[in-house]
């Protein structure tokens, strides 16, 4: 006891005292010895990325199969440049889990699946069994709800095996399409939150990514490319839809995807010049009525859009012929609009804009009488499409008239 | 104590059997006689200077004694005045202090007091720049070993009648003085009683450096935070001062502590007030990130990549498995190796001299950057994780914080290794709670923190212009004159 422990000391000594700093130093030392014992320690040296998963089914036998795109370095530390070796592994089973756990117990490394981006589902998957398949992808917590499932027609696992144009890891590849899509709009990038958020609605259907294969324009290797997509309905692929389509789709349902998206267009105008544009969605302004006990629709989209090139002189800086070529762009988009309403009511028959959350939102009385009879009421529905398109930007070239 | 005898004989006789086997100890007698103890001068040679002494006072003396007439004894006295100041001592336990403290002690016989006057004829080093606290703007002195000369650069930087100086003797044999310096105005009474009552409790038989003191009068002892910040800046002490603090200041020991500091004075070097405004802040924010860094770098890099494989971006994830692959080491004993090593390195430089000391820190990076990597016993990216964080460590502008981190660092990482993320939370819970938990003669040691508002902490962590620094100091001397001091410490100031 130090003399100083005696004072009358107006605040109390503090801090830690000599029993607790041994202790905590102890406590430290004993951690020691049981560093690495927790179950729950990966060493990076024994793991294996997985950056794509194909997921199969088989009507006939009724088994899943699970393949997985895995990413290793196949270089020691000391060698400067690194190199990645990549398989794919694969196995079947009972359920998709059955299958996803005998692939993985098979491979000699430990598969992390958290960088997992994209989860390819065949066709036949998607037909007869995604509710099994997107049950087991949003329960399990090791796969991110940012990943990306993409329906794929045919096999899905030997789409894995298919190299890419650019030669980078295909997981790489189709998330930089994915990221492109900014240049066209016309494919859908769903992730499995929003595809189970959609999965549910029993009166709408959704669209989801889908992968086509290509072949190349320089040599004759196939590849993967992100378009279009893959209507689901009722828990259940229904058909597939095209890039075309899909922009429509983006631009009348999709609001927060709109400020990336600026897609091309070439329009005829009616002085007879073409111009190709790009375009940039603004606004857009959805109203539902109902008359008679039927639903009516009006639609109305702003676009802003600067012109790239024409086919001919034209004096741009006039304000005649920039509301001419206005003109043109709009009833151009117009019928496009048309065109891809068109193919979604008659052809697929399937709300996939998600008219029926419109009308259960700010019609939810008559929405009650609608609901049962929606399936037959969706096609008729007569929708009136106005666009309006500003040329904000007609480029640096201008015609500029002499006066003499 | 014992008091003196009226024969000076009697005096010599005790003070020479005190003495007996220093030959240092000198007895210089005065007058005409030998023979017999009339009038003698003592004093430890090499202590006194011996040269003037002889030279002028004791001549000074024998031509007074010739010259005037009068009992001898009064004339010496007289001729002892005109020299200089002079002590009067009534006790052999006084002419012992005084003799060691560089004084000359008259004995004259018939007299049952002493007289001692300071002749210091020692070495001290001259007034250098600062080694440890550098700056590139801003005064250049740095405090040496003499309490004298460091008082004086002191005094010559606060001209006011309120600045008070105590003098406090520390050590049984030592006797060392230690003086506590304050501006009365400003010092908080409570905290002023409470620490010359905690410097009055040292029991010390020899105080050599100032760590003694800190160590007595801190409140936790076994905290491995510095409770007291030193300095060898003398401005850095008066700003202190300006701040209310209270400085101790040890003879033979040129850092003086100043008492009571808390955590974020330590982050801030007294460079902050020599640069502009927007660049000491920015230091500060640097500090505070390398603050962090250098007590987790290593153990965030073990949790990600041990445990949480899912925070690490794609990219560099994969990076990261190219580097690691083929290290037979799990991450944890990797960064153990690494951290030890470096510890190893630094420590090696720092206790070779300073032309070896260069080449040990040249050699010590070559093997541990290169040879380590090349023979692939670490991975590079733990090279540069442990390279960053020591290198963090070193902008911590005070070395006593900065070894508390790397000493914490250590069970952070047993407990990363343990448990991951979760693990490091705990042991960040554990010492941010222990450093809420500190205080200082009652002054919180996180203050501005937990004793305003956040907003307030953030504007006293951040350094406003100097003008208007100037006027929120007059704003709150108009608001809080009736408890201005008790609330001293709780950030009224700027620091």
């Amino acid at each position: 006891m130090y003399p100083i422990d005696n004072l009358i000391i107006f605040t109390g000594r503090n801090g830690i005292s000599q029993k607790r700093g041994v202790g905590f130093f102890l406590v430290a030392l004993c951690l020691l010895s049981i560093t690495g014992c927790s179950p729950d320690v990966n060493e990076i040296s024994d793991i294996a990325l997985v950056t794509a998963a194909a997921i199969d089914y088989d009507v006939e036998t009724n088994k899943y199969s699970f393949s997985a795109f895995c990413v290793m370095p196949s270089n020691t530390s000391q060698e400067k440049a690194s190199a990645l070796t990549q398989w794919v592994s694969s196995a079947t089973g009972k359920t998709p889990l059955d299958a996803a756990r005998k692939m993985r117990s098979r491979v000699g490394k430990n598969l992390i699946f958290q960088h997992n981006k994209f989860f390819i589902i065949s066709e036949s998957a998607a037909k007869h069994s995604l509710f099994e398949v997107m049950d087991y992808l949003s329960r399990k917590r090791e796969f991110r709800l940012t990943a990306y499932p993409i329906i794929v027609p045919g096999q899905a696992s030997d789409k894995l095996k298919l190299g890419t144009e650019s030669g980078d890891m295909l997981s790489n590849d189709l998330l930089g399409q994915v990221r492109n899509n900014k240049l066209s709009g016309q494919d859908v990038a769903l992730t499995i939150k929003d595809f189970v958020d959609l999965f549910e609605n029993p009166t709408r259907g959704f669209v989801a990514g889908r992968i086509m294969m290509k072949t190349s324009e320089t040599n004759k290797k196939e590849f993967l490319t992100v378009t279009g997509g893959a209507v689901i309905y009722k828990q259940k692929f229904a058909g597939w839809v095209d890039g075309n389509d899909v922009l429509i789709l983006n631009s009348l349902s999709k609001r927060k995807v709109w400020k990336d998206i600026e897609f091309n267009d070439v329009i005829h105008s009616k002085n007879g010049s073409v111009f190709s544009a790009l375009f940039h969605e603004k606004d857009l302004d959805i109203h539902g009525d109902i008359q008679n006990g039927r639903p009516k629709m009006s639609v109305y989209l702003k676009y802003t859009a600067s012109v790239e090139d024409i086919n001919k002189d034209s004096d741009v800086g006039d304000a005649s012929v920039i509301s001419q070529m206005e003109q043109a762009a709009s009833s151009h988009l117009e019928e496009k609009i048309n065109k891809s309403l068109a193919f979604f009511q008659k052809n697929l028959k399937i709300d996939v804009l998600g008219f029926s959350d419109y009308y259960s939102q700010y019609h939810s009385k008559a929405w009650k009488t609608m609901q049962k009879d929606w399936e037959t009421l969706y096609p008729m529905i007569p929708i009136q499409v106005h666009v309006t398109v500003l040329i904000e930007k007609s480029g640096m070239t201008t015609y500029i008239k002499e006066e003499s | 104590m014992e008091s003196l005898h009226a024969s000076a004989s009697a005096n010599l006789q005790e003070l020479k059997r005190l003495y007996t086997g220093n030959e240092l100890f000198t007895i210089h007698n005065i007058g005409k006689s030998d023979a017999y103890d009339e009038a003698v001068v003592i004093y430890l040679n090499s202590l006194v200077d011996e040269k003037r002494l002889n030279q002028f006072i004791i001549r000074k003396m024998n031509m007074d004694l010739r010259e005037h007439s009068g009992p001898a004894g009064e004339v010496l006295l007289n001729s002892l005045h005109t020299l200089g100041e002079v002590t009067i001592l009534e006790g052999i336990e006084e002419i012992i202090n005084h003799i060691a403290d560089a004084n000359f002690v008259l004995i004259i016989n018939g007299h049952v007091e002493a007289y001692a006057m300071k002749l210091p004829g020692f070495e001290t080093r001259a007034i250098e720049e600062p080694q440890v606290e550098l700056n590139i703007r801003g005064p250049r002195e740095a405090f040496t070993e003499d309490l004298q000369k460091n008082l004086g650069i002191v005094l010559r930087r606060i001209k006011s009648p309120q600045l008070k100086a105590k003098s406090y003797v520390i050590g049984k044999d030592s006797q060392t003085k230690v003086m506590l310096l304050y501006l009365a105005d400003r010092t908080d009474p409570q905290v002023l009683n409470e620490l010359r009552q905690r410097i009055d409790a040292i029991q010390l038989d020899v105080l050599s450096d100032s760590m003694q003191i800190e160590e007595w009068i801190q409140d936790s002892t076994f905290s491995p935070f510095p409770q007291l910040l030193n300095t060898e800046r003398p401005d850095r002490v008066v700003k202190a001062m300006s701040r209310g603090k209270i400085v101790i200041m040890t003879d033979g020991t040129p850092n003086a502590l100043i008492a009571p500091s808390t955590f974020f004075e330590m982050l801030h070097p007294s460079e902050d007030q020599f640069e502009r405004f927007y660049f000491a802040n920015f230091l500060r924010t640097i500090r505070l990130i390398t603050l962090i860094v250098s007590l987790i770098g290593p153990s965030f890099y073990i949790a990600l990549t041990t445990f949480h494989l899912e925070m690490i971006p794609t990219p560099l994830l994969m990076t990261f498995l190219s580097a690691k692959a083929g290290i037979p080491f799990p991450t944890f004993i990797e960064a153990l190796i690494m951290e030890v090593a470096f510890e190893v390195l630094r420590e090696a430089s720092m206790r070779l001299p300073r032309i070896m000391g260069q080449s040990v820190s040249i050699v010590g990076a070559l093997i541990i950057g290169e040879a380590a990597v090349q023979s692939g016993i670490v991975s590079r990216p733990m090279v540069i994780v442990v390279a960053m964080t020591g290198i963090a460590s070193f902008t911590i502008p005070y070395y006593s914080t900065a070894i508390a981190l790397r000493l914490l660092r250590f069970p952070l990482m047993f407990l990363t290794a343990f448990t991951g993320m979760f693990g490091l939370s705990i042991g960040m819970f554990i010492v941010i709670f222990h450093v809420c938990s500190l205080r200082f003669c009652g002054v919180l040691y996180l203050d501005p923190i937990g004793t305003e508002g956040y907003k307030h902490s953030i504007k006293k962590i951040f350094l406003p212009p100097v003008r208007y620094r100037a006027r929120l100091k007059r704003e709150r001397s108009e608001i809080d004159v009736p408890n201005r001091q008790s609330h001293y410490f709780h950030g009224k100031e700027w620091d």
